[in-house]
Order: structure tokens, then C-alpha cells, then sequence
């Protein structure tokens, strides 16, 4: 057994102790004041992987990240301080070089003249409860979504409604000036833009027609009208590789919303004179044999940095700063998966690496989507 | 423009007065005896008196919803064909309640452009209710 008894503990006493500390869940370590490990119990061994005969007499900066490092000299100053430190949330690294989440307890150990001699860690893996909270923040974060995209949906849509109908009926006077008319023409065709805009990007847009059977390029060519002169502004060059004829079933609005928001991050992440690629074939998904098509876009843009790819799903992520929402992708996933698709994507670390994200649509709609009325 | 009938009447109801009344002006400008409302209570008061053939509602309205406006003046009015506008999705709830004392209505997301409004009425009046 490491641990060295003391004098005032009688020896079965200390076998007791033992057995409490090595029965317990949670780590629990020993150190002298130079930071060697001195006591290693089971609990120790299961989460770092190191035996007490591998670890015992090492340095403690061996269970530190490098970057961490730095926080052992403050540990040990407030040791030597004779000061406690509870629940110190902070990194922790496995034999295998895994990284743990942890919350540390360490107090400091007297010998039996009180002089401080060492310190005594309790070490729990919070990977788990840390993931657990990621969650709950994520479902609470989709809640706000539902309330925001609700508030600014209303907000946006009754003057939209209003404008609409006043173009409408100035466009319905009587021998208007032809200028006029083609400056109502404009606003007209602005607005529907703006409406068709305003119901794709908040994204909770509810169909209130049944599902029906569309062709692919069609639906491309709507969409890409939403972009025509960015991508003129930006002198984009789009290569279309869409098989003619190529259909799929499902809710329009839907198919159009997830095309338009991989469109616009191709748009956004391209450079001037960029290219993007919009392909479409028919795919029989194996070993299910589903029929259903892929939807591939690419570009020659930015690429996604490794450390944006874990957020790339993440409602109100957005590399954007103010220009995004940080809903779309996240909104095409979830619309994807309601009707049983998915979504892959492909990215460099470095710039100008380029992106390409495809979808894989079903071509049979779950029951419940079919049902949506 | 003579493209609606000049017998069928129309109520026009929303809280916001710029949708209700341009709304109103174009539903006169195709032929309709259209009328704005902005609550429903009033709107209600109206077809209690003249039963209209059509209302075309706006859904989220301060104290009485559009869905609880319809539903009652289709208790009186049982031939009236209902049009639901709405500028949110999360209208749910109140569709919901209506479904379960046995009201089923459409509704449109807004904005809805004039001429598909006026084609949607026009096609509501050709079908038996």
C-alpha cells in the first residue's frame, strides 16, 4: 500500500482507511511538495490508466496538459499555504492521451508536528455530467430558437403583408405614367424576394399544402433567382451538374430551404471570381435499398477551421459575426432527419481549402411528414 | 375588375388597420362587397346581423384570436367559407383547440401575394362548402 501511515494512526485503523480509499469512486492522489506522486489508489488506476508501480515517485505534470502546466506552481503555493482548494473544474490527461474533464478537491497533508508535508487530491471525471450540460444548454438554446424565429417571423411578415398589397393596389390605378408602373413592377418582384427570403431563413415556415413530386433543376433555378446578383456582385462561376429530369418528393418549401441555406454559405465563403459547384444524381441507398438522391455543393472558398467544424450544427453558430444567423445548417439538418436524410460534409483546415456539403434526401417521406397539413 | 361577385360579402379581419383595410380595397377593386374589421368582436357584431359568404381572418389578434372569431361566426353563419391568415408558424396551439371542438380551417402563411389571395377566394366560392 503507497500510502505511508502515521504515527498517531493505529496500524488496523490505517488498514481501514486504506480499504475506504481504495474503495472509493473517485480518484484520489497523494503528492510531496516538489509535486511527485506518492499514493495512487484504484479509482486512479481505472481513470488514467497508470499502475501505482508506473506512476508512484513521478512528477504530477504528467496528468497535466502542457498548456496547464502553469497552474501546478499556483496549486502548490496555496498548499504550502496550508489552503484547501475545492472543486477546481480543469483538464486532465489519460495514459492514452485522452482528455478528461475533472473536478479536483486537494487539501494539504500534515505530518504528526502539523508541518506540511504533501497534499491529498480527490479527482472526479465530470466528461460525462460536462456532456450532459451541453444538451440541456443545446434543448434550451432550441427553445429560444422556436420563441425568437416566432417574434421576428411576425415582425417581419405584417408589413411585409401590408407593403405587398399597397404596391398591389397602386399598380391597379389607372393610366399610370409607364414609369411608374415599371418601378411598382420592381418593387413588386423586391418584395417577393423579401418574402420569400424572410419565410425560408426563419426556417419555420409550415407548409400548409400537401407533399407533392418536384423536379430537381426546377427547384435549383428557383433558388439560385434568390442569388442572382450576389453572385454577379461577387462574379461567381457556378457549374450545374444536375441530371435533367431528376425528381424527388417532398415539401417544397422545405427542399428549397435547405438548397438555399448550402447556397448561401457557398456564396458567402467564396472569394471574388470563386467557383461553386451545385450537382444532383439519383442514389439507391444500400444495404436498404431506399431510392433517394444526393444534392452536392462545393466550393473553392474558405474551408472550415477544425475547431468551427464541431459547431457547425449548433443553432446561432455562425462564422458570419453579424451577417448570420447561425440557423441554417442547423435548420437543414433538422429537416433532413425529420424525413429520415442526412447530411456530410468535407473540409480543409487551411484557406483557401473549400467546402463541399452534400444531403441525401429519401425519396419516401416518413408517415408523419406526409401527414403535415 | 368585376373577377369576384358583387353579392358576395366579405369580412376582412386583422388587428394591424394597413392589412385589413389595403386588403379590404383590393377585394372592392375585384368586385366584392368587402369590409375591414381590426378585432374580432366587431366583425362578429357584423355577421350576426348581415351573414357573410367569406371572412378572411389574420389568427394572432389581442383578445379574441381569429380562430375563436371564425369558429363563433361559423356557429351562426354555417354556409360562410373561412380563409386564415397568419405571419407565424406557431399557431398551433390555437388550430389545435379549434380541431377539437370540431373546427378545421386553412390557414396561409403571410405574406400572401394579392393575386394568389383573390384566386384562393375565387376558388373557395366555385366549390360547395
Amino acid at each position: 500500500m503507497p500510502l505511508s501511515p502515521m504515527k498517531s494512526v493505529p496500524t488496523n485503523s490505517w488498514n481501514i482507511l486504506a480499504a475506504i480509499v481504495d474503495s472509493s469512486d473517485d480518484a484520489i492522489i497523494s503528492k510531496d511538495l516538489k509535486g511527485n506522486i506518492t499514493s495512487w489508489n484504484l479509482s486512479a488506476e481505472r481513470l488514467f490508466g497508470y499502475r501505482p508501480d508506473e506512476i508512484i515517485g513521478q512528477s504530477i505534470m504528467l496528468l497535466i496538459p502542457p498548456e496547464l502546466q502553469h497552474d501546478e506552481t499556483d496549486i502548490l503555493a496555496k498548499i504550502r499555504a496550508g489552503e484547501k482548494i475545492d472543486h477546481f473544474q480543469t483538464i486532465r490527461v489519460k495514459k492514452n492521451g485522452e482528455r478528461m474533464e475533472v473536478s479536483l478537491t486537494i487539501s494539504p497533508v500534515r505530518d504528526e508536528r502539523g508541518v506540511i508535508v504533501g497534499a491529498a487530491k480527490i479527482l472526479r471525471d465530470v466528461t460525462k455530467q460536462r456532456k450532459l450540460e451541453a444538451i440541456v444548454r443545446t434543448s434550451e438554446r432550441l427553445a429560444s430558437v422556436g420563441r425568437l424565429a416566432a417574434t421576428v417571423a411576425h415582425e417581419i411578415n405584417n408589413p411585409l403583408e401590408a407593403v405587398t398589397n399597397y404596391v398591389y393596389l397602386a399598380k391597379q390605378q389607372p393610366d399610370l405614367p409607364p414609369k411608374i408602373k415599371q418601378y411598382l413592377d420592381s418593387a413588386d418582384t423586391a418584395l417577393a424576394r423579401v418574402a420569400h427570403i424572410a419565410q425560408q431563413t426563419l426556417g419555420f415556415y409550415r407548409e400548409t399544402f400537401q407533399p407533392g413530386k418536384f423536379v430537381v433543376s426546377e427547384i435549383i433555378d428557383d433558388v439560385m433567382t434568390i442569388y442572382e446578383r450576389k453572385l454577379k456582385y461577387k462574379r461567381l462561376n457556378i457549374d450545374r451538374r444536375v441530371d435533367s429530369g431528376l425528381t424527388i418528393s417532398g415539401f417544397e418549401g422545405e427542399m428549397k430551404q435547405m438548397l438555399s441555406n448550402l447556397i448561401t454559405n457557398a456564396v458567402d465563403a467564396c472569394r471574388d471570381g470563386g467557383k461553386i459547384i451545385i450537382a444532383a444524381r439519383a442514389t439507391q441507398q444500400l444495404p436498404s435499398n431506399r431510392h433517394g438522391i444526393w444534392i452536392t455543393v462545393a466550393d473553392n472558398g474558405a474551408g472550415i477551421s477544425k475547431q468551427d467544424k464541431l459547431n457547425l450544427f449548433t443553432p446561432f453558430f455562425t462564422t458570419k459575426k453579424n451577417l448570420g444567423t447561425g440557423l441554417g445548417l442547423w435548420i437543414t439538418k433538422e429537416l433532413l432527419e425529420k424525413r429520415g436524410g442526412r447530411i456530410r460534409f468535407r473540409s480543409g483546415d487551411s484557406s483557401p481549402s473549400g467546402t463541399v456539403i452534400s444531403l441525401y434526401i429519401p425519396e419516401a417521406l416518413p408517415d408523419s411528414a406526409a401527414a403535415i397539413g | 375588375m368585376g373577377t369576384g361577385s358583387e353579392t358576395h360579402r366579405v369580412l376582412v379581419i386583422d388587428d394591424e388597420a394597413d392589412i385589413a383595410d389595403s386588403l379590404t380595397d383590393i377585394l372592392i377593386l375585384h368586385g366584392y362587397d368587402a369590409v375591414a374589421f381590426h378585432d374580432g368582436l366587431s366583425a362578429i357584431e357584423s355577421a350576426r346581423s348581415h351573414c357573410p359568404n367569406i371572412v378572411v381572418s389574420d389568427v394572432v389578434m389581442p383578445k379574441l384570436n381569429g380562430v375563436d372569431t371564425v369558429a363563433a361566426i361559423h356557429e351562426f353563419c354555417p354556409e360562410v367559407r373561412i380563409l386564415l391568415l397568419s405571419g407565424q408558424a406557431l399557431t398551433t396551439d390555437i388550430l389545435e383547440k379549434a380541431r377539437a371542438s370540431g373546427h378545421e380551417f386553412e390557414i396561409l402563411p403571410k405574406p400572401i401575394h394579392p393575386y394568389l389571395l383573390i384566386k384562393k377566394i375565387s376558388l373557395l366560392m366555385a366549390n360547395p362548402t
